[in-house]
């Protein structure tokens, strides 16, 4: 009989959970070069670029208001693609378009500005072969893509007066063009009048570099700023191994970690077992492989550590004992007998305390 | 709960009653498709997506491993609730599914931009020499809605709507009386609850009378709904052309202007603007709310603007929601239209009222004889809550900020874990609490006084052979979740419609001598 009698409540409840709040999608496309040839046989990344465009799109068919944005991590730099910082409408409009025109509008501005600026941004890379470093520039794409969710999230939220009206200056001041830096902002702006908490965020990762030169630190300040504003970070991984730190980002997030084996099917892997919206997460067993490799890297030489030394006053790591017998973080004194201690061979136990042990047994009558 | 909400019978409900041939037909529009696909709940657009670049059927044991457990009963009806639209079909006698080709070609070509030249409505290319911006159309909008809305409460100097709207509001059950003279109609106890909804839930009640009356008008259902449809997908502040509609559409946009979707300068214009109204039906919630906050807007200003000229003064009333309500029941409005105060007078006992505010108290007396109109405590929560001022916004913000504030420094070692693996009973505790839960619980407790008896309908199973049969079948009731009562010692238990089929055919094939 309670069970019946509570219905009022528990049914307001199951409401509240079902409840289809729009949610932000944040894409970073990883397009170091060198990764990307390894990969020439199998996929190119105009046919990545062709997947992530229908899987934007069809992030955005989810609701009226949701939003994507995107972001290129590339040797040069990281770089919103969308929404563009700088957008040159003028001359957009004079460029032959890239997209068929009867795709429907909302899709067509996202998927427009996408491709036009990863050309671009593919060409400067083409142009200038030496001037960059070869190190991933991912962990900034990633922060990036942080600021921008939390700078959306905050947006909507009830600090609103002074915000709200800035947007709407910017709406209006260009209205004939609203594909401008404020997204989809007609909508955007309204939406957020009223909904408090609402929108939800994730940011999916796709990259294909095997090198695992992640810088360790931002990384993981990404991942507790990520787990801060309760954003899951997906990755897809192309080529041929494991990224750990990129496993680890989305295992401490709650986001769903694919290596891709067979990249030409990927439109099937990102529209199912990637679509899983953060507000459905709570009903579904997320795809994501349980065998994380929690390794960290070390501060001093930049490598991962499988089996190291911890600072004991600010828990850097360390895979070899430093040469002045100080922390190279916070610079305080080891103790010289513990690090004596440490720095000894190790000891081979004597064969005479065995034979002792061994002996000792068989006086029993 | 679902008996007494009589605007749940959204246009999902609606669709899902639709002869197949129709729903096929339907899904050869992408647009349709698009917003089809939008109005379902999310769990469905899962499923869907994640079948759309799939060719091969799926299995449906394949399907379950995709959910929690305690998801189950949700995947099982929404699944029932897909099929009834035909967007999924059964193959190899029901253990795959797959997705209906026709929506499953359109919605892709949706999404790779493929899809004709008209999909999406075609925008005018040359400008219009009146012009005409997104304040305008929004100032149009609800002008028209208002009109319909006062006219519903009765308020004077507001001329009637026109007769099409009249009819409709009759026919839905808003509004009684004899003839068709606008002076004999009077609002019904559904016409009450009707005024609480959101403006969107109120178009789309409207809109779904209008397509009840397409039979009698000999107008193709297909396509109403497409244009309908369309209408979701278009932009505001674009004009659209007239000449690539059909007739049926053309002669639908005369009625549509007069609730104020779409606003065309005269009958013979080429030319055709969507309003806000229009633009955001297939939207979801918050983008619903932000429609009908948008409106409460316009309507406000636009009341106070009449009353300014009818020389009855009166202070600019704040932005949106304008309700405050103190945990001792008492509730302050800060509203000067007659609207408002109408509807407030339904659940709430109004004492005094100024130049640019009420007061009053909700009371056991002034909840319960809401309640006994056929309001629900939901609908008096949902109200409030989207009318609350924003300083009560801004407080409950404070108060939720505050707790999960207190909640990090507590478990500091939790912090490091994943951020949904927190227990339910943590997210609940995090809800945004705009109105204080004493009143909400009040409200509710005030229904449950009502509900006493609550019926259902269903099936008793009973005459078990053996405990064993009893206790299978009973599990497998409980675990899909249509179980509402049963008795161990007597071997009985009782299952809801809705449930009786699959719990028959389980029990056909666990038990074999049947």
């Amino acid at each position: 009989m309670d069970a019946i009698s509570d219905n009022v409540f528990n049914d307001l409840d199951t409401v509240e959970t079902v409840s289809d709040d729009p949610s932000l999608l944040t894409v970073i496309l990883d397009i170091s070069p060198g990764s990307w040839f390894q990969l020439r046989d199998q996929i190119s990344i105009v046919e990545v670029t062709k997947s992530l465009l229908v899987f934007l799109n069809a992030h955005l068919s989810l609701n009226n208001s949701n939003q994507v944005a995107f972001i290129v991590s590339s040797p040069v730099g990281s770089k919103f693609l969308y929404p563009s910082p700088v957008h040159g409408t003028e001359e957009q409009r004079n460029k032959p378009t890239l997209i068929t025109m009867n795709m429907y509008r909302q899709f067509r501005v996202v998927d427009e500005a996408v491709l036009q600026d990863l050309n671009t941004e593919l060409e400067q890379i083409r142009n200038n072969k030496k001037s960059y470093s070869a190190v991933s520039t991912l962990a900034g794409a990633l922060s990036m893509a942080l600021t921008y969710t939390h700078r959306m999230l905050t947006l909507d939220q009830s600090i609103r007066t002074t915000t709200q009206s800035a947007i709407n200056n910017t709406t209006n001041s260009q209205h004939h063009h609203n594909s401008g830096g404020t997204g989809n902002s007609n909508g955007s702006g309204h939406s957020s009048q009223l909904s408090s908490t609402n929108v939800k965020s994730r940011i999916l990762v796709v990259s294909a570099d095997d090198t695992d030169d992640l810088k360790y630190i931002p990384i993981m300040n990404s991942i507790f700023a990520a787990q801060k504003i309760k954003t899951s970070i997906d990755v897809a991984k192309l080529g041929a191994k494991n990224s750990s730190y990129l496993q680890q980002a989305s295992d401490a997030t709650n986001g769903v970690y694919l290596k891709i084996e067979d990249p030409k099917g990927l439109i099937q892997v990102l529209s199912s077992a990637f679509f899983i919206e953060p507000s459905v997460r709570p009903l579904f067993i997320l795809p994501t492989n349980s065998n994380v490799n929690y390794r960290a890297s070390c501060f001093v030489t930049g490598k991962s550590v499988d089996l190291g030394y911890v600072c004991s006053i600010c828990l850097c790591i360390m895979s070899l004992i430093p040469t002045d017998g100080k922390c190279p973080t916070c610079d305080s004194n080891f103790d010289a007998r513990i690090i004596a201690q440490l720095k000894r061979a190790p000891a081979v136990v004597p064969k005479k305390r065995r034979k002792v042990v061994s002996t000792a047994p068989p006086i029993t009558p | 709960m679902s008996s007494t909400n009589l605007f749940k019978t959204t246009v999902i409900q609606h669709l899902e009653e639709l002869p197949q041939t129709i729903q096929t037909k339907l899904y050869e529009a992408p647009a349709t498709c698009l917003s089809i696909f939008r109005l379902l709940p999310a769990v469905a657009k899962f499923f869907i997506t994640s079948m759309v670049f799939y060719e091969r059927p799926v299995s449906l044991s394949q399907l379950d491993k995709w959910c929690k457990p305690h998801a189950r009963n949700r995947q099982i009806e929404l699944l029932q609730r897909l099929k009834a639209l035909h967007l999924i079909l059964d193959v190899n006698n029901g253990s795959h599914i797959t997705l209906n080709p026709t929506f499953r070609k359109n919605f892709r070509d949706c999404l790779t931009g493929v899809q004709s030249v008209n999909a999406f409505g075609n925008i005018c290319t040359t400008p219009d020499k009146h012009h005409v911006d997104v304040s305008f159309l929004d100032k149009f909008a609800s002008q028209k809605w208002e009109t319909i809305l006062h006219f519903m409460v009765g308020t004077e100097l507001v001329a009637a709507p026109s007769s099409s709207v009249l009819s409709l509001l009759k026919l839905g059950g808003l509004m009684e009386g004899p003839g068709n003279s606008p002076k004999n109609l009077a609002i019904t106890n559904k016409g009450f609850q009707f005024l609480l909804q959101d403006s969107n839930t109120q178009i789309w009640t409207l809109l779904l009378q209008y397509l009840n009356l397409t039979k009698d008008l000999n107008m193709d259902p297909v396509d109403v709904l497409n244009f309908i449809f369309i209408l979701g997908s278009l932009e505001l502040g674009k004009s659209y052309t007239v000449s690539h509609l059909s007739a049926t559409q053309v002669s639908l946009l005369a009625d549509l202007k007069d609730y104020g979707l779409v606003y065309q300068r005269t009958d013979s214009s080429s030319r055709f603007y969507p309003t806000r109204l229009a633009t955001t039906l297939t939207s979801e919630s918050s983008a619903l709310k932000s429609a009908s906050t948008s409106m409460d807007q316009v309507i406000e200003s636009a009341s106070t603007d009449n009353d300014l000229s009818s020389g009855q003064g009166g202070v600019a009333s704040s932005t949106h929601g304008s309700i405050i309500i103190e945990t001792n029941f008492k509730v302050y409005a800060y509203t000067n239209s007659p609207l408002e105060i109408a509807v407030l007078n339904l659940f709430v006992h109004l004492k005094t009222r100024f130049a640019n505010m009420v007061c009053g108290q909700l009371t056991r007396e002034s909840v319960r004889s809401a309640l006994q109109n056929g309001i629900t405590a939901e609908q008096l929560i949902k109200f409030l809550e989207t009318h609350a001022h924003p300083q009560m916004r801004v407080l409950a913000k404070e108060k939720l900020d505050k707790k999960i504030e207190f909640d990090t420094n507590n478990n500091i070692n939790t912090a490091g874990g994943a951020p949904g693996t927190k227990s339910d009973s943590n997210i609940t505790q995090h809800k945004l609490e705009i109105l204080p839960p004493t009143v909400v619980d009040q409200i509710k407790l005030w229904q449950l006084e009502l509900d006493r008896i609550q019926t259902f309908e269903g099936y008793l199973f009973k005459d078990f052979v053996s405990q064993q049969e009893f206790e299978v079948l009973n599990k497998y009731a409980m675990d899909i979740g249509v179980l509402l009562w049963s008795d161990k010692i007597k071997k009985r238990f009782f299952v809801t419609k809705k449930g009786i089929d699959q719990v028959a055919d389980y029990a056909n094939r666990k038990i074999p001598s049947r």
